[in-house]
């Protein structure tokens, strides 16, 4: 499969979100060095790509819970309850990925070598870049989904809910990222470049859609999937509003 | 066309015709898609096993490529590493059969394929660059056992992983090497690199062929395989996927025809590509209508390329030949006369090199020099630590600049791109231990006109000694093309007389011998007053006499101005309009006085009248010692709370000058850091303000030590500016293994040194093995982790487990965002801190 260019700018108030930032009172140099940082991750090219397949059947667990969702043309087997809850009803799921490519790991590297701070502004608007640059592709595959007479539900990323971290690698391989953005998978299953996004959408017949969670709820629904997370009740993020897969 | 034939292997005439782009080599096309089609291709197969257990269904394949017309056959190994392989069979065995298979198969020519290791390189990844080496050597040795003819590294997308597997086909074997790399629709890999440096870093490499593979049709590749054929110093190899790749019923299909592939192959053969063949999605099909285009034709000769090339991956300097263009070689990072860097240096602190690099490509540097020669120093180790750092983060091209082969070999072995040598002389000694080195890794090289007689004073005696030098280097079978010859300047002062020889010197070398030409500008005042004027003079005079690559200090505006300059005269800059961009509303220095005359010093000027001294509440008492300076203490005060660290390096110094540094310390900057954390702690201040705090500390903090060096001030302030080498003081830092986040560590570290620790950072994915004994080999008596991750909470209760267990005495503090107090007594650390703020005050409990 091929990779896309995806139109993305910083979203400043969301970048500084992910900062902490709760109105304090800022001084002058400081916003200088956040517009500078925001400028300099608005160069990069975030690309991405998506692949729909449709669904062959749910996996059920011995509590006859839906565990699983088989796709076809593809060995690959997107484990766990949430997984399976999020894309119920789908008649295909669109596996979706983003980078904003190795340029974004050495920009990174070099303004923390040059400046803390300024690294840490530059990851935090390159975290909202590279979130804008999902919302660009989630938008493409709606249109995809569309054509088809479809509606496509939210993103679940591998790592929300009892969707596995580990499962991060064969998601990857069954997208060919790695040949196409260049996106691979730690040994840890974390992706690099570290600016990267892998998400899951269901694609439902149009009447159904109505019954998922929509664009809007997105961050209630991902909160939703930390109920299933082993940290919940003591996560440092979500006692900010955060969330461990914000980047 | 192609050098080094003598010393490979080549199984006949026609090949080594080929090797000479005299005549055209087809390759074969796609094998994945042969296998699917035979329906082999099943869930979890390894395609690479298939030539062990389906071995006649390989063989088949290859004939119908053979009976199409392929002279070359690829060994079906593209993923045949140990690494792939996992142990389900031997490298060996693998290419054993592959090669067995593709000679039944009637090959005229069988290649052993190598493709990528399948993981990243550093410092993207994890895997090293000996690493990667050692899988491709492993590949390649037993791709000569099985007695294929000729080695293809192809699909690369990393420079530097395609530079290892070079290195591990040419150390371990004799046969010719064809290497081929990916590249995206936006002309680069994604790594960056365009087609041209990757012709002019892997040809200089000595490879018998490289070129272009995948990822594109025919079409898309034609002008990539033209930018390519401008650098390629061999035969030019173009192998095109059918067309761009999309999903048609979940399966991948291509669009162009076999009739349409040979048809868009034509441009690419005009552009100079002499060896094809077919990637993914092409079949025999279109390897019969490849080889009909090419059948009873002769390649057209292409003429050697003479441009000067220094290339890091991702940004070439080029020197054209017959264009005049002047490119400035960056000298700061050299420690010579530098104490921060001399400091730095000693405390592989290699940020520091970075904000060097920055400065100087900011200021107009095309090349930066990096010298790391001090005598109490490994230089080899950290030399190639310092090119790594430096290629991990800026993309100027480096010049490798040291008098030691060994410390050479080690920074350009692994540097992903064509470095520039600085330098070889004409001693008979050092061009034996230098050139092969050049030679080996594809450099560009810098050739000092001295010999075991010296520096001859006279111009016919310089051009004589670089006359030896190009001929050793062409000797060597490097092209005259990679030199650039340093006629060595001396002092105005001292060999007032030898001046106009220099200059005359570098005219006579790029006459007669045609290579290009450097100077280090710098030595000419040696001894006058004013040196920067006396130094644009004669950097504008040896301008005039041909200098190429002048090694300057870039941001000494008074030498770019001359240079900026100068790309008018010579015609550079067309049209002048870089010129006029830069210096049209710029004011003459001499006139007015003003103060300063280029655009870039305006620039500066401003901001620093814009960071107007606005002052703001004072939190602190002003120390009684330092109530004489109370405004200037008001004023450094609001510099930390604002976060600005330039202006407080300054007003350090200042206030310096007459009192005490450990007033300074304790009386204004711990006193203030103490009110950050607090504003810190009741949400007045978030984060990155906690953080510009800090580095504002942290910069006075540098100026306070610097001084404390000097002696001039007592021992006592010594203690509390990180400076001891006492182990009670001293803090072991890490982001834990498996997880990649260090945002948080770095904070922890910068508040802790501005606390008078000692810091030593082992960075990220960090394995408990390595902290121990990290920490062991420090004397460290304290370990601070941190882990960002519920996945790799795991990780952090093996280090604090193995530290307790093999260090007894040693105490480990965690923190991270998903940690708590509970979760730290469950992994048996000592303490938790939950914020950089918390570390600090832990720490000064713990060594108090």
């Amino acid at each position: 499969m091929r990779s896309m260019r995806l139109d993305s700018s910083v979203d400043e108030a969301e970048a500084l979100r992910y900062l902490g930032y709760a109105g304090q009172q800022l001084d002058g140099s400081l916003m200088v060095r956040f517009h500078d940082a925001a400028h300099k991750v608005n160069a990069l090219r975030p690309v991405g790509m998506f692949q729909a397949f449709p669904i062959e059947c749910f996996l059920n667990d011995e509590e006859g819970v839906s565990c699983g969702v088989r796709l076809q043309g593809t060995p690959f087997v997107l484990p766990g309850r949430d997984i399976a809850a999020h894309v119920r009803g789908a008649i295909e799921v669109a596996l979706m990925a983003v980078t904003l490519g190795a340029e974004s790991e050495m920009l990174l590297r070099r303004e923390t070598a040059l400046s803390k701070t300024d690294g840490m502004l530059a990851h935090a608007c390159a975290s909202s870049l590279v979130e804008g640059a999902a919302n660009s592709l989630s938008a493409k595959v709606e249109a995809y989904a569309q054509e088809r007479g479809l509606a496509s539900g939210d993103r679940f990323s591998p790592g929300y809910g009892d969707f596995p971290l580990s499962s991060q690698r064969d998601f990857c391989q069954t997208l060919g990222t790695q040949k196409a953005l260049g996106l691979c998978v730690t040994e840890a299953n974390l992706l690099i470049p570290s600016k990267s996004i892998t998400a899951v959408c269901g694609l439902f017949a149009q009447d159904r859609v109505g019954a998922s969670p929509c664009e809007a709820d997105e961050r209630a629904d991902a909160f939703r999937a930390c109920e299933s997370c082993p940290s919940e009740g003591n996560c440092a993020f979500r006692a900010e509003g955060r969330t461990c897969y914000g980047s | 066309m192609a050098a080094d034939l003598q010393t490979i292997r080549i199984k006949d005439d026609y090949l080594r015709q080929a090797l000479l782009g005299q005549v055209f080599l087809v390759e074969d096309g796609g094998m994945g898609s042969m296998l699917q089609a035979r329906g082999l291709m099943g869930e979890g197969v390894c395609p690479d096993l298939l030539n062990l257990t389906a071995a006649e269904d390989v063989t088949a394949i290859q004939r119908e490529y053979v009976q199409a017309g392929a002279q070359v056959i690829t060994t079906n190994t593209f993923g045949a590493n140990a690494l792939k392989l996992a142990g389900r069979a031997t490298v060996a065995d693998v290419y054993q059969a592959a090669a067995d298979n593709a000679r039944a198969a009637g090959a005229r020519y069988v290649a052993g394929d190598i493709g990528p290791t399948g993981s990243l390189l550093e410092p993207m990844g994890s895997m090293t660059f000996e690493e990667a080496y050692e899988l491709f050597a492993e590949q390649a040795r037993a791709a000569q056992a099985a007695n294929c003819d000729l080695i293809i590294i192809e699909t690369m997308a990393d420079l530097r992983e395609a530079k290892a597997a070079v290195l591990a086909a040419r150390e371990n074997t004799d046969l010719p090497i064809f290497v081929t790399m990916t590249f995206g629709e936006d002309g680069r890999t994604f790594l960056g690199t365009t087609p041209a440096i990757a012709a002019a870093t892997l040809s200089s490499l000595g490879v018998s062929a490289i070129g272009l593979n995948c990822s594109l049709g025919p079409e898309e590749l034609a002008p990539l395989a033209a930018q390519m054929a401008e650098f390629v110093r061999c035969p030019l190899v173009v192998k095109p996927n059918a067309g761009l790749p999309r999903m048609q019923d979940g399966k991948t299909v291509y669009d162009v025809t076999p009739e349409a592939f040979a048809h868009a192959m034509a441009p690419i053969i005009d552009a100079g590509a002499t060896i094809v063949g077919g990637c993914c999605g092409t079949t025999p099909d279109f390897i019969r209508c490849l080889s009909e285009v090419v059948a009873g034709k002769m390649p057209k000769p292409r003429p050697f390329p003479q441009d000067f090339v220094v290339a890091s991956a991702q940004q070439a300097c080029v020197l054209s030949a017959g264009k005049p263009c002047v490119e400035v070689i960056g000298e700061r990072i050299n420690p010579t006369g530098k104490p921060k860097l001399k400091e730095a240096l000693r405390a592989a602190n290699y940020d520091y090199l970075v904000g060097e690099a920055v400065g100087q490509m900011l200021a107009g540097a095309s090349i930066l020099d990096v010298n790391v020669g001090m005598p109490e120093l490994d230089e080899p180790q950290t030399l190639r630590h310092a090119v790594d750092a430096l290629q991990a983060t800026v993309a100027a091209p480096l010049q490798i600049d040291s008098s030691d082969p060994v410390a050479i070999e080690a920074a350009v072995r692994g540097y992903a791109g064509k470095p520039l040598i600085n330098s070889v002389n004409g001693k008979q000694e050092n061009l034996d231990a230098v050139l092969p080195i050049v030679k080996k890794y594809g450099c560009s090289v810098v050739g000092l006109t001295l010999d075991e007689d010296g520096i001859p004073p006279t111009a016919e005696g310089r051009v004589a000694i670089a006359r030896r030098i190009v001929e050793a280097a062409e000797g060597n079978g490097i092209p005259r093309s990679d030199i650039a010859i340093d006629c060595l300047v001396m002092a105005a002062a001292t060999n007032q007389a030898e001046v106009l020889e220099i200059l005359r010197a570098v005219t006579l070398v790029k006459q007669e011998l045609g290579v290009r030409t450097v100077l280090g500008v710098s030595n000419i005042s040696f001894g006058l007053p004013q040196r920067n004027m006396v130094n644009a003079t004669f950097l504008a005079a040896a301008l005039g006499a041909g200098l190429d690559m002048p090694i300057l200090n870039p941001l000494s505006a008074r030498y770019m101005d001359t240079v900026a300059s100068y790309r008018v005269l010579n015609g550079q800059d067309a049209g002048g309009r870089a010129f006029l961009e830069a210096y049209s509303q710029a004011t003459d220095p001499y006139q007015g006085g003003a103060a300063k005359a280029s655009a870039n010093q305006a620039a500066d000027t401003g901001q620093a009248a814009s960071a107007a001294d606005d002052e703001g509440e004072c939190p602190i008492a002003v120390p009684d010692a330092l109530s004489d300076v109370a405004q200037l203490v008001r004023q450094i005060v609001q510099y930390v709370l604002t976060g600005r660290a330039q202006p407080m390096a300054a007003a350090t110094q200042e206030l310096l000058e007459n009192h005490q540094p450990l007033d300074a310390v304790n009386g204004v900057f711990v006193p203030v850091l103490d009110v950050v954390g607090m504003k810190y702690d009741r949400g007045e201040f978030f984060l990155p303000q906690l953080m510009a705090s800090a580095e504002a500390v942290k910069a006075g903090f540098d100026v306070v030590r610097a001084q404390v060096q000097q002696g001039e001030a007592s021992a006592a302030g010594a203690a509390n500016t990180s400076d001891s080498n006492d182990a009670d003081n001293v803090i072991v830092v890490a982001t834990v293994e498996g997880d990649i986040h260090d945002i948080g560590k770095n904070i922890v570290k910068m508040l802790l040194e501005n606390y008078g620790f000692r810091v030593i950072d082992l960075g990220k994915d960090v394995t408990p093995e390595r902290v121990v004994r990290e920490t062991r080999e420090s004397g460290a008596r304290l370990v601070g982790l941190s882990a960002l991750m519920t996945t790799t909470v795991k990780a952090m209760e093996r280090t604090v487990q193995l530290v307790h267990e093999q260090l007894p005495g040693v105490a480990v503090m965690v923190g991270g965002a998903v940690l708590t107090q509970e979760y730290a007594d469950q992994m048996g650390a000592d303490f938790f801190a939950k914020d950089a703020a918390e570390a600090a005050r832990v720490a000064t409990r713990y060594f108090g």
